[in-house]
């Protein structure tokens, strides 16, 4: 079902209908989202609900000056970006680094399928500010158009692309320590 | 692509491999997640129609009375299982020494009412007394002043009247 269709039976007053078919359409989406910036497959179903309960109640304020998915991308998106920030501030306070944690973390992770390139990679993902991370994961792995990656971020898109630009360059710089 | 073969630096646009997900989902995950973020809305749901079906908030106060509500039960009940075991063993009754406690002294003398039947009796005898067509013998009066008051007495009241 088209994005317009939903809002259609949104406004139409079966709100209920419009939901679910948001959630079958975007659940999976948004938890791969989720997920490739919160690598802990617990953290991300949390997150995941917490997303949808805000939709559920955001819904009826939903203005079509944005796209249904890029307005569910920011959602999703803030979300995490609350959740990375809040972890960040809780690993200031027990002196440990949150990067080092989630490296590790995805090391030992029996969910995590990847071989030993993936596996660096996503260690240099995790190395990169939540703000920036989301930007390349956003770019890289999803090839979300600068100026939908705008739309769900409020960043302009020059801002985008320099953001991309520096992700870009640490990751690289990144593997290049690791030996690739 | 493994280290060993790599002279130039590595470009990680170059490698479709490394665009693929690595990550995966627990089994039958994915496949319950609508199911359970539709619940998880449903409850929501539910609440918004709360508050559209009781405009009083009666039932939501209800809601929210409900636990302080079912700890007074649950006291009340205590409460009514330890007098009831007091009662049949007879502990009530008794003082630790196996008297008579001064409690069953009192209630035995009827100064204590126990029974509901004993507030009805009373109330029936103050009806009694009041009663408007009640006679009274002359005889009864005086043998009752007698009873009561000494002659000294009754000649202190007759000049006090006076």
């Amino acid at each position: 079902m088209e994005d317009k269709d939903i809002i259609g039976l949104y406004k139409s007053g079966q709100a209920e209908r419009a939901f679910t078919f948001i959630v079958r359409k975007y659940s999976e989406r948004l938890y791969w989202h989720i997920r490739q910036l919160e690598a802990d497959h617990d953290d991300a179903d949390d997150i995941l609900q917490e997303t949808f309960i805000k939709v559920w109640n955001a819904l009826p304020a939903f203005r079509e000056d944005s796209k249904l998915y890029t307005w569910l991308y920011r959602i999703a998106t803030n979300e995490s970006l609350t959740f990375l920030k809040r972890r960040k501030l809780r690993a200031t306070f027990t002196l440990r680094d949150p990067d080092m944690d989630m490296a590790s973390f995805i090391e030992s992770d029996p969910l995590f399928d990847g071989d030993e390139l993936q596996l660096s990679l996503q260690k240099a993902i995790a190395t990169l500010p939540p703000k920036q991370k989301s930007v390349f994961v956003m770019r890289y792995f999803h090839e979300i158009k600068y100026e939908d990656i705008s739309e769900i971020m409020g960043i302009s898109v020059g801002a985008l692309k320099a953001s991309y630009h520096h992700a870009f360059n640490k990751v690289q710089e990144y593997l290049k320590k690791e030996g690739y | 692509m493994s280290k060993s073969y790599m002279n130039e630096q590595y470009n990680i646009t170059d490698d479709p491999h490394l665009k693929s997900n690595p990550f995966k989902a627990p089994e039958g995950y994915l496949e319950s997640l609508e199911e359970r973020i539709l619940s998880l809305a449903g409850i929501v749901q539910g609440e918004a129609a709360e508050e559209v079906v009781t405009p009083s908030g009666v039932w939501r106060r209800f809601g929210i009375l409900k636990p302080a509500l079912l700890l007074a039960c649950t006291f009340g009940v205590i409460f009514g299982m330890g007098y009831g075991v007091l009662r049949l063993t007879g502990t009530l009754d008794k003082s630790p020494n196996g008297e008579d406690s001064y409690y069953a002294k009192m209630v035995e003398k009827g100064l204590i009412k126990t029974k509901f039947i004993d507030w009805i009796e009373e109330d029936l005898e103050y009806d009694d007394f009041y009663e408007e067509d009640q006679d009274f013998d002359e005889e009864e009066v005086v043998s009752w002043l007698a009873t009561q008051y000494s002659s000294m007495e009754l000649a202190q009241l007759y000049y006090d009247e006076k």
